[in-house]
């Protein structure tokens, strides 16, 4: 006999998962917008078929399949340029993206001990773009700085970053 | 690999450029390694979005919160100074009400505002490493001086090093006691910029930079961090030429000198100065001093600035009423 269905349980584990769910449609889309339409869409996808999953599996996997079809969906009712990636560059990039988008929580815990190693300058150039939203353009015209002056800046820190995260991820293995 | 990446998608994101969208596109289909870096490179921009807007609710909370309990003025640096005129009101309506003269009200002008004037590479993020040049600067928008180099820190910000004092013009008496950086700033584009957002009022110019002392240099002599803004009506080549005499035919001049001893934490020092109508050129100066004037260098090494600022405050002339 099926399990009945347990909401409580099911809106537990989104709640829980919600934020590698929506790295996992970022990373899939790499555009802000469309990551939040095509996340909204997923997570009325998986209410709808919130039966058919059993709470005594993984909750990410199943998820992120539904949303690679929500992904994928998107992808076609928008016009090509308007994306990032193609289509088979989705397909293939797949298990990578599912792989370390499942790691999502302890990338974040990495991520948050490597902004304290960030000056106030560097903190403050990536609030002002990915918090405030202002194109890099708006913030060199602000702080009175060339263009390729800004993306050099934020191009180094991105990479000073990763390199942190990867660091900190073997430290504490 | 990474750079390349990040690089190909800044450029479709920020500017919709379509070769470089091809071309990403291109480098995942071919290398396996670069769908795995890009996977986490946009795992961990998104990891980054999640946290900075954590951080930005807990200071939004932090900042109510400051409000409800005390008057504390907002973090918040750049802004219309709306609070100067309610200050000098209120100082000047304790001042009357003492001396029974009647009541005094500040009229709040919005008019009050404060701009940050560009400087070029004033953090010097866009400058090459190394050594910048040992000359007098003879245009607008260079950082020239006595030895001194662009250094990175291990974070990877990027700051000004003095390395020994100097005397920059060769001159036999010049003076030899400081490291000197200089940049030249046109003041007929600052005056461009106001022109249109704010007509009227006196302009007062600010020029702020942050010092640091490593502490870790035992042997470090001591010394001042100075900052300096001196105004002139010529041209940025009879400045270079005719330093450092021309000193004395400033229009204006506005310093700051602090000790820099090994107790002292990173100070933010700013100088200020009015801008008289006639002023052209603007010459920016920060150094450090070593107070000690003799022929051999002293070698500084461990001082360093960052962040040099150049703000513009437009201050209306204040509108007090007196009641009786």
């Amino acid at each position: 006999m099926p399990n009945p269905f347990d909401g409580s349980c099911f809106i537990e584990a989104l709640t829980r998962h919600l934020p590698a769910l929506d790295a996992y449609c970022h990373a899939n889309l790499a555009s802000r917008e469309d990551a939040r339409e095509v996340l909204q869409a997923t997570c009325v996808k998986l209410w709808q078929k919130a039966a058919d999953w059993d709470p005594d599996t993984e909750f990410l996997p199943w998820a992120f399949t539904v949303a690679r079809f929500t992904v994928l969906s998107h992808y076609r009712d928008q016009k090509r340029d308007r994306l990032v990636f193609d289509e088979d560059v989705i397909h293939s990039m797949a298990e990578d993206t599912q792989g370390i988008a499942i790691a999502f929580d302890e990338r974040r815990e990495a991520l948050a001990r490597c902004m304290k190693k960030l000056d106030q300058k560097q903190t403050s150039l990536l609030h002002d773009h990915y918090t405030v939203n202002q194109s890099l353009r708006e913030i060199a015209e602000a702080s009175g700085r060339s263009l390729s002056a800004v993306k050099m800046t934020l191009l180094r820190i991105r990479q000073q970053l990763s390199a942190c995260i990867e660091r900190e991820l073997r430290t504490n293995l | 690999m990474e750079v390349q990446l990040l690089t190909l998608l800044q450029q479709v994101r920020d500017d919709g450029d379509e070769a470089a969208r091809t071309e990403l596109n291109q480098l995942l289909r071919k290398h396996p390694e670069a769908r795995t870096i890009m996977a986490k490179l946009l795992i961990d921009e998104q990891a980054l979005i999640s946290h900075l807007r954590d951080e930005s609710i807990v200071s939004i909370l932090d900042r109510e919160r400051d409000t409800t309990t005390s008057l504390r003025p907002s973090r918040h640096a750049r802004r219309p100074l709306i609070w100067r005129p309610l200050i000098a009101g209120l100082v000047a309506g304790v001042l009357a009400g003492l001396m029974g003269a009647g009541m005094v009200w500040a009229m709040n002008s919005t008019e009050a505002m404060a701009r940050v004037f560009n400087i070029a590479d004033g953090d010097f993020e866009s400058s090459e490493l190394g050594p910048i040049p040992n000359r007098f600067p003879v245009r607008f928008g260079e950082w020239c001086g006595d030895p001194a180099e662009i250094i990175e820190r291990a974070g990877g910000n990027r700051e000004l090093r003095f390395l020994e004092t100097a005397n920059v013009t060769g001159l036999p008496n010049g003076p030899a006691s400081a490291c000197d950086v200089f940049q030249l700033i046109d003041l007929k584009s600052l005056r461009e910029q106001w022109r249109d957002m704010a007509p009227e009022g006196e302009l007062t110019l600010n020029l702020s930079a942050s010092f640091r002392r490593d502490n870790s240099q035992l042997d470090l002599p001591r010394a001042r961090a100075v900052c300096r803004i001196s105004l002139f009506q010529t041209t940025p080549e009879t400045i270079g030429k005719e330093w450092p005499h021309i000193v004395r035919e400033a229009v204006a001049v506005g310093g700051k000198a602090i000790r820099l001893g090994p107790a002292e934490e990173s100070p933010r020092i700013s100088a200020s100065c009015i801008l008289p109508p006639e002023a052209t050129v603007a010459l920016i100066t920060v150094s450090v001093n070593s107070g000690i004037n003799k022929n051999t260098p002293t070698r500084l090494g461990g001082y360093f600035v960052d962040n040099v600022r150049l703000t513009a405050i437009k201050q209306p002339t204040l509108r007090v009423r007196f009641v009786q």
